[in-house]
């Protein structure tokens, strides 16, 4: 059975020019997502992971300089004009990101900011638009009578609830979730988490999540995407991922968060100014050679799975 | 094993905001906790943020005084001495905050911050420069580093510094506070494998404060599990992880997602609520509103620790 693609990304490079140089924190990167699947891009802070995702709905700075092609549905996007992209973003592609008081109005009931949403979106009367939020409150769990609490009157993984009902107001095709659950006790991270889920099933939503909890990432994900100062190191599905990962990044990755007091990774993540030839994570590379520091290593593609690395763990 | 610190029924009470004259209101942040620490063991304290795990830290090192109870720590009851008593002490108490930043002098360099603990404690500038060579070599860092300030070095830097600092003054006793929480996975392995070096070789006690139950059950021979300021269920780590008995506990655990197996997790454990409000305490059990095995005396009657088993278990739940 061939998938139905939603979205394809394929030679993405984004690039920050500061006042002291240039910073590259995408190289080259391919991936695309399924319809209907839990695509999740993991990686250590600083990977360039959230950057990639603001960059489909074009939210990053303006000193970012970005090429290569985004389609979405088949239609290249990223040629747009702003006001065409403006139909897309928040209609159907929605965000929610990690802070929800980021991204709401503080003095603005939250009942009133889902409302809003409908208001600018489908041009329904205020009556209509407040009998469409309060569904969508039903939708995310949070009871009525919060309709007219102000955001700091709710707890965090409340406020949470209250972005993921404005991002789905318009009932995205794709949900792009910038590590929704990272300031969030476990317990209330399992129960937005469920949520999230039990939303997607529902509306055949796909997720794109960005996280650097393989924890998460073992439930929710369908396909996995692990990224490394800039690089896509390795795209797998899950099962096959967390089974047998094939880049040495993901190797270690995976010892040191399954077992923190044995294993480590010496050395940090490399500072993305500094321009090396080579793998960027050969310094900390257990099968590093001499060719790793010289060759920037393709994509080697088997099946469904990709890996960036010139000596791939075997078998 | 010898009994290092031990804390008899600590309380801390804060006055609330809205409190008046008339009407006194207050936030109960630990409510009557009693621990023991013995030499070189590695206690954990495990809750959701707001239940008062820090507070209790801090009171351990004499931070923060208790309202309420006494901690003792050599024989000496560390609320009850005058200031300049617990400063002579804070050399052998030492706290290892998440925020590492937060105890660094900004304006100081790394070589200052690591000779500020000696020349508070007038230790000869020749002694200190020899254990500052140890104590760096030790927590993995290079002299390069000497001349750069906090901001110049990366946060698992600047957190293993903290750990230097920490250690400089041969401690007896670390409450290590989500020592690890802001870094990434990679780095947090460094810390970890640190503070466990550091408890083998020197027979440190420590107290481990973290939300993060994976690394607890790791780093940790006991844990207690804290709800809204008290103790739910309080035994050997092992013990608890593999057979958690307060509903709390089995929720705590049940919602930790871990890479461990194949199978998913999500949906299949029975999570509810949200982290409670220490200004509005339930009555009865404080864990009631959000316990699926609740029943009418939960309501009304607090439970209290109790021993189960023939194991050091105690747990606070009236439906065992």
């Amino acid at each position: 059975m061939k998938k139905e693609k939603l979205l394809e990304v394929e030679q993405l490079n984004i690039k920050f020019t500061t006042s002291i140089g240039d910073v590259n924190v995408s190289d080259d990167i391919n991936f695309s997502l399924n319809k209907g699947e839990t695509f999740c891009i993991v990686g250590e802070s600083g990977c360039g992971k959230s950057v990639v995702a603001l960059s489909l709905t074009r939210l990053l700075p303006e000193n970012a300089i970005i090429k290569g092609s985004i389609k979405f549905e088949g239609f290249n996007i990223s040629e747009l004009e702003e006001k065409e992209f403006s139909e897309i973003r928040g209609r159907k592609i929605a965000t929610i990101f990690e802070q929800p008081m980021s991204c709401i109005n503080p003095v603005m009931r939250i009942g009133d900011q889902i409302a809003e949403t409908y208001r600018a979106n489908f041009n329904c009367s205020r009556k209509e638009a407040k009998q469409q939020a309060l569904k969508k409150l039903e939708e995310v769990k949070l009871p009525a009578n919060r309709y007219n609490s102000y955001p700091h009157e709710l707890s965090g993984g409340m406020q949470q609830r209250v972005m993921i009902a404005i991002a789905l107001a318009c009932n995205p095709q794709l949900l792009i979730a910038d590590e929704p659950t990272t300031s969030l006790d476990v317990t209330v991270q399992y129960q937005i988490l469920e949520l999230l889920q039990e939303l997607k099933e529902k509306y055949n939503m796909t997720i794109l999540m960005i996280t650097h909890d393989m924890g998460v990432v073992h439930d929710m994900a369908d396909r996995i995407g692990v990224m490394y100062a800039g690089n896509m190191m390795e795209i797998a599905d899950r099962d096959e991922f967390f089974q047998r990962p094939l880049h040495p990044y993901a190797v270690e990755l995976l010892n040191v968060v399954r077992d923190p007091c044995i294993y480590t990774i010496p050395g940090t993540v490399p500072n993305l100014m500094e321009w090396v030839p080579g793998c960027p994570f050969e310094p900390r590379c257990k099968r590093s050679t001499e060719a790793c520091k010289i060759n920037k290593p393709k994509n080697i593609v088997m099946g469904e799975r990709i890996v960036r690395c010139l000596n791939v763990v075997p078998n | 094993m010898s009994c290092l610190i031990e804390a008899n029924q600590l309380s801390k009470v804060f006055k609330d905001k809205e409190s008046t004259v008339f009407k006194k209101k207050e936030i109960i942040a630990v409510d009557n906790v009693s621990l023991t620490i013995n030499r070189g063991e590695s206690v954990g304290i495990v809750g959701e943020s707001g239940c008062g795990k820090s507070m209790l830290g801090k009171m351990l090192v004499g931070l923060t005084l208790p309202t309420k109870g006494s901690v003792n720590y050599d024989g000496k009851i560390i609320s009850r001495l005058p200031f300049n008593e617990i400063k002579k002490l804070r050399s052998k108490l030492q706290p290892i905050f998440q925020d590492a930043d937060s105890t660094l002098n900004p304006k100081l360099t790394v070589k200052k911050l690591l000779e500020e603990p000696f020349v508070i404690n007038k230790i000869s500038k020749g002694d200190a420069n020899q254990r500052i060579d140890e104590l760096l070599s030790y927590v993995n860092l290079g002299k390069e580093l000497y001349g750069r300030y906090p901001h110049e070095i990366s946060g698992g830097q600047r957190q293993r510094l903290g750990l230097a600092r920490a250690l400089s003054l041969n401690p007896d006793f670390i409450v290590a506070d989500e020592p690890a929480a802001s870094l990434d996975s990679s780095v947090q392995a460094q810390i970890l494998q640190l503070l466990n070096r550091m408890k083998l070789n020197s027979g440190l006690g420590l107290v481990y404060v973290s939300h993060n139950l994976k690394i607890v059950s790791m780093m940790t021979e006991k844990v207690n599990v804290m709800y809204l300021g008290s103790f739910v269920e309080t035994g050997d780590t092992k013990d608890v992880f593999e057979n958690p008995m307060h509903p709390y506990t089995k929720m705590l655990i049940g919602s930790v997602l871990t890479i461990d197996g194949d199978k998913r997790k999500l949906g299949k454990a029975k999570v509810f609520g949200e982290p409670p409000d220490p200004k509005n305490r339930a009555s009865g059990c404080t864990f009631h509103p959000r316990c699926d095995c609740c029943s009418q005396i939960c309501k009304e009657e607090r439970p209290i620790l109790k021993k189960v088993g023939n194991k050091n278990r105690f747990v606070a739940c009236h439906n065992m």
